[in-house]
């Protein structure tokens, strides 16, 4: 049964190419160029959080201050909008 | 030790076992590049404790079957896209392309129809018949390499062969 194995004794190692060597120094250049560094990449996170928690925060006010005016025209029994035919 | 020296010694391994995974002389450039590349990535992130030969072994395999997935999965789309369009090169391109430097040219049919079944079979029983039967590491190594116990080991050759021949000969598998 294992005989259909024995061709594969005959497979022979060969060298790795010369230039491989030279591609992979390339590739890792390459890596290293395109890499941003961890400070940037800090920096971005947090301004992009900052940003968003000011976005937030901006928005709940401008809810808050529609809130307050509705119910200042309500106790004046004021229409808050213009709808006539409300 | 230093990222070239690591090269020089195991380099040849790498490449030999990639092609044993593909048998493809480009296709084993391009996954030995895979690998130095990423072993220059996690050099500093190596335990000392490991050995280098095992863990460099491992990063092989990873990349050589994570290289053929990856193939098949562009001869799938290939395949979908000359549906639609009537350029056929691509599809041509990502076919198998048998071209082992190792094997003799007399021996390069047989062979040829041998590797097409053992490609055919499982990743683990694939990867292990590789590592024992064409890089001659002992099934200890073997076991170490593929983070198994022995026993599992002998389970997974038992099974490749058994598979392959059943395969070769379909009334010997019967």
């Amino acid at each position: 049964m294992k005989d259909f194995l024995k061709p594969l004794e005959s497979i022979k190692q060969v060298e790795a190419p010369l230039f491989l060597f030279t591609c992979i120094q390339q590739r890792i250049q390459n890596e290293l160029s395109n890499r941003v560094p961890m400070r940037t990449a800090y920096s971005m996170t947090a301004s992009f959080v900052i940003l968003l928690s000011i976005n937030v925060f901006v928005c709940m006010q401008n809810n808050k201050t529609k809130m307050e005016e509705t119910n200042i025209a309500e106790s004046f029994q004021l229409m808050p909008d213009n709808n006539l035919y409300k | 030790m230093k990222f070239e020296e690591i090269y020089k010694q195991l380099s040849k391994l790498v490449f030999n076992l990639a092609l044993q995974y593909v048998q493809n002389t480009e296709d084993a450039e391009e996954i030995t590049q895979d690998v130095f590349v990423s072993v220059h990535q996690s050099l500093q992130s190596f335990q000392q404790n490991a050995e280098m030969q095992t863990w460099i072994y491992r990063i092989a395999i990873n990349k050589s079957l994570d290289f053929i997935k990856a193939k098949n999965r562009k001869k799938r789309f290939a395949f979908i896209t000359s549906l639609f369009h009537d350029d056929g090169n691509e599809l041509k391109n990502l076919g198998h392309n048998f071209n082992h430097p190792g094997i003799l040219l007399e021996q390069k049919e047989a062979l040829e129809s041998l590797f097409q079944h053992i490609n055919a079979l499982p990743d683990n029983q694939k990867t292990a018949l590789i590592l024992s039967k064409l890089e001659q590491k002992s099934q200890k190594e073997v076991a170490e390499i593929m983070k198994l116990s022995t026993k599992a080991v002998e389970s997974l050759l038992q099974r490749a062969k058994t598979n392959l021949a059943k395969k070769i000969n379909p009334s010997e598998g019967k």
